[in-house]
Formats: C-alpha cells, sequence, structure tokens
C-alpha cells in the first residue's frame, strides 16, 4: 500500500519520530479536554497544572518531529492527508464553538447564536478569500 | 485498526516490533500519567505557607499569625512554652493536615512540640464576651411598664400613658420577662412628654433617629429595615421635620448587611463595603442568598470599597452566628463573640438569617506531636487526623503550635490532604456539581 521508503537515518531515530509523533496526539487531546474543562469550570485543572506547561511541552513536541522529520526525511503522508485535515478541522470547530458559546453564556442566548454563527460564515469566507488562486 | 499516526513510514519487522512494545509503555505511562492528575484533581491537596523573614509578603495564605502578644513574633523567635497561634481557610473537606515548622539555621533544635487544631469559623473562635443586651432603640414592655434601649440601658416610661402621648404605637412594645429587662443596666426614667434618644420616625417612607436633637435620616427604608422592625418609627408628617435641627449624617444599614449592586455582593462593615469574591466564598462563610439585599447607586456610594472579602476574611462586627446543636445566639462585636442569651433579645438583633455554626467547634480538637523530619535537618513536622471535623461547619482552620524550648521558625507550612476513599470521591463530585450548576443554572 505505502511505498518503502530510505530513511538516511537509523530505524531508532525514526522509531523516536513515531513515538513523538504520538505523544504529540495524545498531548493535543489532554490540551483539548483540559480546554473544555477549564471552559466549563475555570480553574477546575490551571489550579494543579500550569496550562502554559502543556502548551510548552506541545510546542517542543512539535519543534523535535519538524527536526527530526528533516533528518529522516519523512514524507508527508499524502494519501490521508485531506481526511485527516477535515476530520481534524470538524472537530476544532466543534470545540471552538462550544468555548465560544460557553464565554458568551450570560448573553441572551439567540443573540449567542446569531454571533457564533455569523462568526463561522465570516471565517469561513475570510479562508476561502485566503485561499483563492491569484 | 492499529493505532499508528504514521503508518505511511514502514520499519521492518524487528524495528516494527520494537516500536510496538514502546508505543504500549508510552501509552501506558500516559494512562498513569492521566490517572495520576485524574487523583490529584479530585483529591486535592492545598498548601499554605507562612514565611517570617517575609511576614507582610502577599505569598503568606497563613493568616493571623500570632504568639500570646497577640503579634507576629519577631524574625519567626518563639519563646519556650509560647504558643503560636495561626489560621488556614479552605472551601473544601480535607483528611489531615500535615503541619511543617522548619527553623532557621541558627535556631536551637525543637526538644518536643504539639500542634493543636480546632474548625469553624474564625470570629466564631473569639474568646466570649459578656452577654449582649436589647439593641438600642428597642422597645420594650414588661409588667405594664414600658421600656426603652438606648445607650445600651434601659430607661423606663415613668408613667405608661407618656408613652400614647409620645404617638408610640403600643404593639410595638415587645413584651418580655422582669429577668430579660435585667440584661441592659438601668438608666434614668423618662419623665417628661420628650423624645428620648434612640427614637425612631418615620415621614413620608423616609426613616429618621432622634440622636441628641438632631435628626439623622436614614439613606433609605431599606436601611432602616436591616436593623429595626417599621412599627418601631413613630408616624409623623413633613412638618415635624422643622422640630428638630437635622443632621448631614445619612444613616446606612446594619452591619454586616448583604448588599447587592451591579454583578457584585458586598458585605458592610462599618462604613466600609467588601466586595465577595466568589458565589463559593459567599456560601462557604454561611450567607443566604435570600438575605441579599438590591441597592442604589445612592446607598452604595455611602460606603467605602475595601479590599475583597475572601475566603480567609472575618465576619464582619454585628454578625450572628447560631449554634446548630443548641440553637443559642452568639453576636460578633469587636473581637468578642457575646451570647444573646433569649429569644426576644436575639429577635431585637437579627433581621436576616444567622450564620449556622457547631457549638462542637469549640471542644473538639485534634492534635499531633512534632517529629523530627528525617530528610531535613531543621524541618520538624506532624499529621494532624482532621476527618473527624469534617461535618463541622466553618471554612477555617485554627492551629495552635508548643514548643518546650525557645526556637527560631522560619516557614510554617501546612498541606491539607484528602485520603482517596468512596466518601471523598463523592464530595469532590458533588462539589464539581455545586460550581456547574453555580455557574450554568439560573438561580432565578
Amino acid at each position: 500500500m505505502f511505498p518503502q521508503i530510505k530513511f538516511s537515518a537509523g530505524p531508532k531515530v525514526v522509531i523516536l519520530y513515531k513515538l513523538l509523533n504520538d505523544s504529540l496526539l495524545v498531548m493535543l487531546t489532554f490540551f483539548m479536554l483540559t480546554l473544555l474543562a477549564e471552559g466549563a469550570l475555570p480553574g477546575i485543572i490551571s489550579s494543579h497544572i500550569g496550562l502554559y506547561k502543556i502548551v510548552i511541552a506541545i510546542l517542543v513536541n512539535i519543534l523535535a518531529i519538524t527536526a527530526i522529520g528533516k533528518i529522516i526525511k519523512a514524507p508527508e503522508n499524502a494519501t490521508n492527508k485531506k481526511i485527516v485535515e477535515t476530520r481534524l478541522i470538524a472537530s476544532l470547530l466543534i470545540i471552538c464553538a462550544l468555548l465560544l458559546f460557553n464565554s458568551l453564556l450570560k448573553l441572551n442566548i439567540y443573540l449567542n447564536i446569531f454571533i457564533l454563527i455569523t462568526l463561522f460564515v465570516i471565517s469561513y469566507f475570510l479562508i476561502r478569500v485566503f485561499q483563492e488562486e491569484k | 485498526m492499529t493505532l499508528d499516526l504514521t503508518a505511511h513510514i514502514k520499519l521492518d519487522k524487528k524495528n516494527l516490533r520494537l516500536y510496538r512494545i514502546l508505543q504500549v509503555i508510552f501509552y501506558l505511562s500516559a494512562i498513569s500519567l492521566a490517572t495520576y492528575f485524574a487523583i490529584r484533581i479530585l483529591f486535592p491537596t492545598s498548601y499554605f505557607i507562612f514565611d517570617f523573614n517575609k511576614p507582610f509578603a502577599k505569598s503568606n495564605n497563613i493568616y493571623d499569625m500570632h504568639d500570646n502578644t497577640k503579634l507576629v513574633p519577631g524574625k519567626g523567635i518563639l519563646p519556650a512554652n509560647a504558643t503560636l497561634n495561626f489560621n488556614a481557610s479552605l472551601f473544601d473537606f480535607f483528611s489531615k493536615a500535615l503541619v511543617t515548622f522548619s527553623l532557621d539555621k541558627k535556631s536551637a533544635p525543637l526538644q518536643s512540640g504539639s500542634v493543636l487544631v480546632k474548625k469553624s469559623f474564625r470570629a466564631f473562635l473569639y474568646p466570649d464576651g459578656a452577654i449582649m443586651g436589647f439593641k438600642d432603640g428597642t422597645l420594650l414592655k414588661s409588667e405594664g411598664n414600658y421600656y426603652i434601649v438606648f445607650n445600651g440601658k434601659m430607661h423606663k416610661f415613668a408613667k405608661p400613658n407618656l408613652v400614647t402621648e409620645l404617638g408610640y404605637a403600643p404593639e410595638a412594645f415587645r413584651e418580655v420577662t422582669p429577668i430579660e429587662i435585667n440584661y441592659n443596666k438601668k438608666g434614668d426614667s423618662i419623665t417628661k412628654a420628650q423624645y428620648p434618644n434612640k427614637t425612631f420616625f418615620r415621614v413620608n417612607d423616609e426613616y429618621y433617629l432622634l440622636q441628641s436633637e438632631h435628626l439623622q435620616k436614614f439613606i433609605s427604608a431599606n436601611a432602616f429595615l436591616s436593623q429595626y422592625d417599621s412599627n418601631q418609627a413613630i408616624v409623623k408628617d413633613t412638618s415635624f421635620l422643622s422640630t428638630f435641627k437635622p443632621s448631614n449624617n445619612l444613616i446606612g444599614f446594619a452591619d454586616g448587611s448583604i448588599l447587592s449592586y451591579g454583578d457584585t455582593i458586598y458585605i458592610t462593615n462599618g462604613k466600609n463595603i467588601l466586595p465577595v469574591d466568589s458565589p463559593e466564598t459567599f456560601l462557604s462563610k454561611g450567607y443566604a442568598w435570600e438575605d441579599v439585599i438590591p441597592v442604589s447607586p445612592e446607598e452604595i456610594a455611602l460606603y467605602v470599597k475595601e479590599k475583597n472579602f475572601t475566603i480567609a476574611s472575618l465576619h464582619s462586627n454585628g454578625t450572628i452566628f447560631k449554634t446548630s446543636e443548641s440553637g443559642n445566639h452568639y453576636l460578633i462585636q469587636d473581637g468578642k463573640k457575646r451570647l444573646l442569651p433569649s429569644t426576644n433579645v436575639v429577635a431585637s438583633w437579627l433581621k436576616k438569617n444567622p450564620i449556622m455554626v457547631s457549638r462542637d467547634s469549640l471542644s473538639l480538637t485534634n492534635s499531633c506531636l512534632l517529629k523530627k523530619d528525617a530528610l531535613s535537618a531543621n524541618s520538624y513536622s506532624c499529621e494532624i487526623p482532621i476527618a473527624n471535623m469534617q461535618n463541622l461547619l466553618g471554612s477555617d482552620y485554627e492551629f495552635f503550635a508548643k514548643s518546650s524550648s525557645a526556637i527560631q521558625i522560619d516557614t510554617v507550612n501546612i498541606e491539607f490532604k484528602k485520603d482517596v476513599t468512596r466518601d471523598n470521591l463523592l464530595l469532590t463530585l458533588s462539589r464539581i456539581f455545586n460550581r456547574v450548576k453555580n455557574n450554568y443554572v439560573p438561580t432565578n
């Protein structure tokens, strides 16, 4: 199914690269759940673990993945890219909508929904404008 | 389906096996770490510190640190057998408290020492003051005689017809026993048809107080009703106002009143108001939402805004505590807890819900003996079980530490810990549920 790739680095570095990808998924999941919990009950997580620590860990992880990716010359997974992106964007949008709705909770519910829809429509068209080919 | 985010990067069989093993170890570690954080969140530990080298630092969250002289011991020097008293305030219930004293390098070693803890509201742990009498302005009758209380003394109307002559409503006089009359010192009798001090008047729904021949206006009817009953005021028309000199001072709400303006709730204390920092503090301090009085900008402008009322703040003067066991009422006044000896005395003071406390708080104590820490040369600590204090009402733990030898303390640390038990888990979950409810379910 996949082409056999010849890596310039040893297999141990490739294993490290794969494990770093796994850890990125775990950390992003943890960060997303933390944001949701913090949105619902401010302070429930941040009073125990500083959120900045998770962000720093994620950034370090991404930097490490990028650096090792360059060393091993890892190719992007082109076949799955579109599906992953669509799923990722959909789930991020849902989380974003939840957090926004929660932050505007004290507003009138219809105004809250109106602001959310307007925001997403504007964002959608903005992205379309940026993606337009010259 | 396997969980492999980098399936496009192929490994040979040997390395794939190694990767799978490492992957399993990684995910198990991640699950363990998540479980550890979940335990930390569900069974939290609260940390408190006091640094004698920086006694006024904001980072000190142990309050009211003092020795027998009622002052913070200078440089942390505690004489032999002197008691060091300090407080920590908490929202939550805990199972044990680990108290650690880190001594200065120059300090002599601690020979033997102990720590004792009580739980309640700090103000309820005040020393007992004298029994409280009726509130100034209270109208009383006993055995056919009529009385008014002012300047803390009981003044008798020499003739009962003086009462009607002056325009008092006879039903405003509360019937009390002769013993209750003696709760206030005896003052001079009122012999002339002249309004005594602490007489209240109502003119067009505005309330006034007669004080030293001056009429002082209450800022609002609500301000008057937070202290007295409406029938205590003699109804007059506007022409009456010219009879006495007006006073520029407006009278506000009773001490300890709960006011709401905008999104903030304030507790009154004399001329000051303290904004309550959170709904959790409000409820943990025993206040009831139904006692909140919405006020106007003019009413709030009468007060000076002070620093926030937090979980560590003391209940203000005028707070009335009621013991859940015996139903006794106590009034907080100038650092003393004063018993209100009868229901009639209580009625003269109490115009809102009292703060419920546990009488057992005064007698139930837990203690431990300080021991030298194995890992630190200058640290002494001990763990006090406090699970049996969970049912006591109150948010403050008051500690009393004693050392048989003179010592110099650098820091005092307290760690409140929760045992990992089903009961504690349910307690934490119910607290989380209540917080969600407070945040998301409208109260009206």
